[in-house]
């Protein structure tokens, strides 16, 4: 804000911007944006000293408020109502339309939603026929699947003590101490069939790589009958040799939640 | 043109003699295409010595063995000692008066939900050897030091 104070709207906005609003001509930006008389129609004595908004003090209005009423001027008469600002500070949340005070528990719905026009029951009013667009998608079958010889279901993910890889966590003691290495998780009847106890050293292969880990049958995570979960944030066991290349063929999305994997001992 | 080859031909030399690791990794010596032995699943620390919290509300670490602990809808095995009404019998500490109230900051008789899950905050510690020393001061020290140097 204190910022936009350093420009004129010619230095920032272009002429089709001025020309259609001749009254920004020549002004300051920040006269334009906050002190327009809207923005700045609330003053101090409006602010509840629960919270901290310590802008407001500096410019002299209550610019949290001015903001936020102008932002749901867009929204109120039309199904997107929210309830006026200092309502919030009471109240978490509240669903919308707020009409009247009162939050719409049931959207769409005759009885709860005030927009809904009487007789209708469910009116999606978002839409000239009232009707919902409901997608329906045929279905995409998983680019590998567990056959008889790569007959387990891999899962890679997260462990919260090394979120976005163990690069910066796993050097912090309490965090490697916590979960130090990555682990093969597995159902113990998985690892009974397979052989395998908890913490024998083993291979985790599919037809693209392989790594060596350790079974964990105790562990935080417990998968169901058929499907290991190994986490990635381990720079020395690097379970993406294993996982797919296959992304969604419309969102580009990764596939690396599931591929086929066999596990034997190392 | 010659002149040209020949200096990318030395730029490039120079660049495989950087390429050699300079930082420390976490991988070790193995190469990035080889499989490292995995190393073994370590014992619970379980000395039941408490350590320093480098912050005041940092959450402790747990001194002792977790493995096979209840903690769903049904059981908390770690509140049968840990809750008020239990530690006069178990002698552990008590969970701190936080863990009772709500988001509102409201004090509950029992513990919050919001707190029931102990594991998503605290930890038990493995008995291994750290990859890399860690450098991290704690801000007493470092007050400490300042007030040295002044």
């Amino acid at each position: 804000m204190e910022f936009s104070k350093r420009f004129q709207t010619e230095d920032v906005w272009p002429t089709e911007i001025l020309d259609a609003n001749p009254d920004y001509k020549g002004r300051n930006l920040f006269d334009v944006l906050f002190r327009n008389g809207n923005v700045d129609r609330f003053g101090l004595a409006d602010m509840d000293k629960a919270y901290a908004n310590h802008e407001a003090e500096d410019f002299g209005f209550y610019v949290q408020k001015g903001l936020f009423e102008e932002y749901a001027a867009f929204g109120r008469g039309h199904g997107h109502d929210l309830a006026p600002f200092d309502r919030y500070h009471e109240e978490h949340g509240l669903r919308w339309p707020v009409v009247n005070g009162k939050e719409t528990q049931w959207r769409f719905r005759e009885g709860y939603d005030p927009y809904v026009e009487p007789g209708r029951g469910l009116q999606f009013y978002g839409k000239p026929d009232g009707r919902a667009i409901i997608f329906a998608l045929p279905y995409e079958p998983p680019a590998e699947s567990p056959d008889q010889e790569f007959d387990l279901w891999l899962c890679t993910g997260r462990v919260l003590e090394h979120w976005h890889s163990g690069s910066m966590t796993q050097r912090v003691p309490e965090l490697y101490k916590a979960v130090p290495d990555a682990l093969c998780y597995m159902h113990p009847e998985d690892a009974r069939e397979r052989g395998l106890r908890r913490g024998d050293e083993i291979s985790v292969t599919s037809r693209r790589g392989k790594i060596r880990t350790r079974v964990e049958t105790r562990g935080r995570n417990k998968p169901p009958k058929g499907l290991v979960f190994v986490p990635w944030f381990d720079a020395s066991q690097l379970i993406n040799k294993c996982t797919l290349d296959a992304i969604d063929p419309i969102s580009k999305q990764t596939d690396y939640k599931k591929c086929a994997v066999k596990v034997s001992k190392a | 043109m010659r002149n040209f080859i020949a200096v990318f031909a030395v730029l490039g030399l120079v660049t495989f003699a950087v390429a050699e690791p300079q930082i420390a990794t976490l991988r070790g010596d193995t190469d990035l295409t080889d499989s490292a032995d995995a190393p073994r699943i370590q014992k619970e620390v379980n000395d039941d010595q408490r350590t320093d919290r480098d912050y005041p509300m940092a959450a402790p670490s747990i001194p002792h063995k977790i493995e096979g602990y209840q903690i769903d809808l049904s059981a908390n095995k770690c509140l049968s000692c840990h809750n008020r009404q239990r530690v006069e019998e178990s002698q552990a500490t008590m969970i701190s008066v936080t863990h009772f109230m709500n988001r509102d900051g409201n004090f509950l008789a029992d513990v919050s939900p919001n707190r029931y899950f102990c594991t998503q905050c605290h930890s038990s510690q493995q008995d291994v050897k750290l990859l890399i020393d860690n450098e991290f001061i704690t801000m007493d020290e470092l007050l400490n030091r300042t007030a040295e140097n002044h």
